[in-house]
C-alpha cells in the first residue's frame, strides 16, 4: 500500500496544469494518513455531494437573512430572480435551485452561498446604471457558486481550525453533518472575504456569463469603475473594500483578459432597469 | 432621446466640464452617439488619437476628439488612457488615473444617486458573524424563485440574444 501511495505522490509532483496544489508540501505529508484516506476508497478530488452543498448554502442564506431582511417588494424580488435565472441558464450548472434576493441594507455588496442562493443589496443596486451592470454583479456571484469557492473555503477552514474533514462527513450518510458549525465558518467568510484569486476568477466568469446571456459584457467593469470612483472612505462600501481586491486591480485584470476576446455588442437595458430601480428609491 | 436621458447627459456635461482631461486612444475603436454598443457610430478612432474626456456613464466615457472638426461621442473606458499631467497623479496602475478622474464627482452624473437612506441601516462584519438563521425568511425568499419559462420571457421582453462564448483564460 505504501508503494502505491508513493507512486501516487510521485505522480503528483509532475506538472499538472489543471490543478493548483497551493502550498502542498510533500516533505510534510503524513504518509500514514494518506494511506488511510486512500484505503478508505476516497478519490483525491471528490466533491462534496450537491445535496450537502445546497444544504450548507441554505444554512448560510438563512443566516444572511437573519442579519438583513429582504426588500419587502415581491415584484422587485421576482425581477432579480428572472434575471438571475436567465444568467444561470447559460452556465454549466443550470439545474441548481437558483434563488436571488435583494437585501434591505444601504451597505453596497453582493453575496453567494454554495448551491445557488445569491444576494445583492439595495445599496449596490441603487449605484448601478443599467441592467447589464446588475447582470454583471449577479454573474460574478454565480461564478463563485459554479466554482464552489465558498464551499472549498469552508472545507479548508474547517480542517484548519477544527480539524474537521467536511468531505468525508458529507460523503458518509450516517455520520451527522455539522451544519451549524459549518454555517458559522461560512458566515465568517462574508466578514473576512475569499482568496483574491477566487474574486478575479469570478470576475472572468461573470463577464462571460453576462455576455452569453446577451448583455453588454462591460456591465461588471462599469460597476467596478463606480466603486473605484466612490472610494474606500464611503462607509457603505467599507465591508466590500475590506473583503475584495481593490476595484482598480480587478479592472486592470479584466482589461487585459477581455481585450479582443468578448463581443463589443450586447444589450444594456436601461428602461426596464430604471423602472425597478425607481421602486427601490421610492422605498418599496 | 428620452427627456430623462437628455437630463442625465446634461448633468454629465456639467459634471464633465470640471474634470475634462486629455487622453489617448489605445485600441482602434468607434466613437458612438450614445453610451450604448448599439448606438450609431460618429467616427472611427485610431490608436494613438488624442481625445478630451468630459463625462462618464457606466463603462463609457464621453469624449471629444482633438483637432478640427472636433467630434463628440462615447468610447469604452478600456480603450483610452490619460496623458499629460491630468489625473490625481497616483498613477501606479494603468487605470488609476482614469479612475481618479471621476472621484468625488461620481454622484453628480449617475442617475438619481443614493438619497433615500433614511431608516435603512448598514451591515457590519460583526452582524454577519453573529447572525442567527431566519428559516421563515429563507422560505419566503424561495417562493420568489423563477424558472426557465419565466426567464425566457424575461429575456424576450428586452430582446436579449444568447451567444456561445468560451470562458476567459487568466492573464499570464
Amino acid at each position: 500500500m505504501r508503494g502505491l501511495v508513493l507512486a501516487l505522490l510521485i505522480g503528483l509532483t509532475q506538472p499538472v496544469p489543471a490543478f493548483d496544489f497551493g502550498e502542498l508540501d510533500l516533505r510534510k505529508l503524513d504518509l500514514d494518513k494518506a494511506v488511510k484516506l486512500i484505503s478508505k476508497g476516497k478519490e483525491a478530488f471528490a466533491e462534496v455531494p450537491q445535496a450537502r452543498e445546497i444544504e450548507l448554502g441554505r444554512g448560510m442564506a438563512a443566516s444572511l437573512l437573519g442579519a438583513v431582511p429582504l426588500v419587502p417588494d415581491p415584484g422587485l424580488q421576482r425581477y432579480v430572480n428572472d434575471l438571475g435565472h436567465w444568467l444561470a441558464l447559460h452556465t454549466e450548472r443550470p439545474g441548481l435551485p437558483w434563488r436571488f434576493g435583494i437585501l434591505d441594507t444601504m451597505t453596497a455588496n453582493a453575496f453567494a452561498t454554495p448551491g445557488g442562493h445569491v444576494f445583492v443589496t439595495r445599496g449596490l443596486l441603487l449605484r448601478l446604471w443599467n441592467e447589464a451592470e446588475l447582470a454583471g454583479v449577479l454573474a460574478h456571484e454565480i461564478g463563485h457558486v459554479l466554482r464552489r469557492h465558498h464551499l472549498r473555503a469552508v472545507q479548508h477552514r474547517a480542517r484548519l481550525e477544527l480539524g474537521m474533514d467536511v468531505l468525508s462527513m458529507a460523503l458518509e450518510e450516517r455520520s451527522g453533518f455539522p451544519l451549524d458549525r459549518l454555517t458559522g465558518i461560512g458566515m465568517e467568510l462574508y466578514a473576512r472575504g475569499l482568496d483574491k484569486g477566487d474574486e478575479y476568477e469570478a470576475d472572468r466568469l461573470g463577464v462571460v456569463i453576462a455576455a452569453r446571456s446577451g448583455y453588454d459584457p462591460y456591465g461588471l467593469p462599469g460597476v467596478l469603475y463606480t466603486l473605484a470612483a466612490s472610494g474606500a472612505q464611503d462607509s457603505d462600501l467599507a465591508l466590500m473594500f475590506s473583503t475584495h481586491p481593490s476595484p482598480q486591480s480587478r479592472l486592470e485584470r479584466l482589461s487585459v483578459v477581455m481585450a479582443g476576446h468578448l463581443p463589443e455588442t450586447g444589450a444594456t437595458v436601461r428602461s426596464r432597469f430604471d423602472r425597478y430601480r425607481a421602486r427601490l428609491e421610492e422605498g418599496h | 432621446m428620452k427627456p430623462g436621458n437628455f437630463l442625465a447627459g446634461l448633468l454629465l456635461l456639467v459634471a464633465g466640464l470640471a474634470v475634462a482631461q486629455e487622453g489617448r486612444i489605445t485600441t482602434a475603436s468607434a466613437l458612438r452617439q450614445a453610451p450604448d454598443p448599439a448606438a450609431a457610430v460618429v467616427a472611427y478612432l485610431k490608436a494613438g488619437q488624442a481625445v478630451t474626456i468630459t463625462g462618464r456613464d457606466g463603462s463609457w466615457l464621453q469624449a471629444r476628439t482633438v483637432g478640427e472638426p472636433a467630434q463628440k461621442g462615447w468610447i469604452r473606458m478600456f480603450d483610452v488612457r490619460l496623458t499629460g499631467n491630468g489625473g490625481a497623479g497616483r498613477s501606479a496602475g494603468t487605470f488609476s488615473r482614469l479612475l481618479d478622474l471621476f472621484r468625488g464627482d461620481e454622484h453628480k452624473g449617475a442617475p438619481g444617486r443614493v438619497t433615500s437612506t433614511i431608516g435603512i441601516r448598514g451591515l457590519t462584519a460583526e452582524e454577519l458573524r453573529t447572525a442567527r438563521a431566519d428559516l421563515r425568511a429563507l422560505r419566503q425568499m424561495e417562493r420568489f424563485a423563477s424558472d426557465p419559462r419565466r426567464a425566457l420571457h424575461f429575456a424576450d421582453e428586452a430582446q436579449l440574444r444568447a451567444r456561445r462564448l468560451g470562458y476567459l483564460e487568466p492573464a499570464p
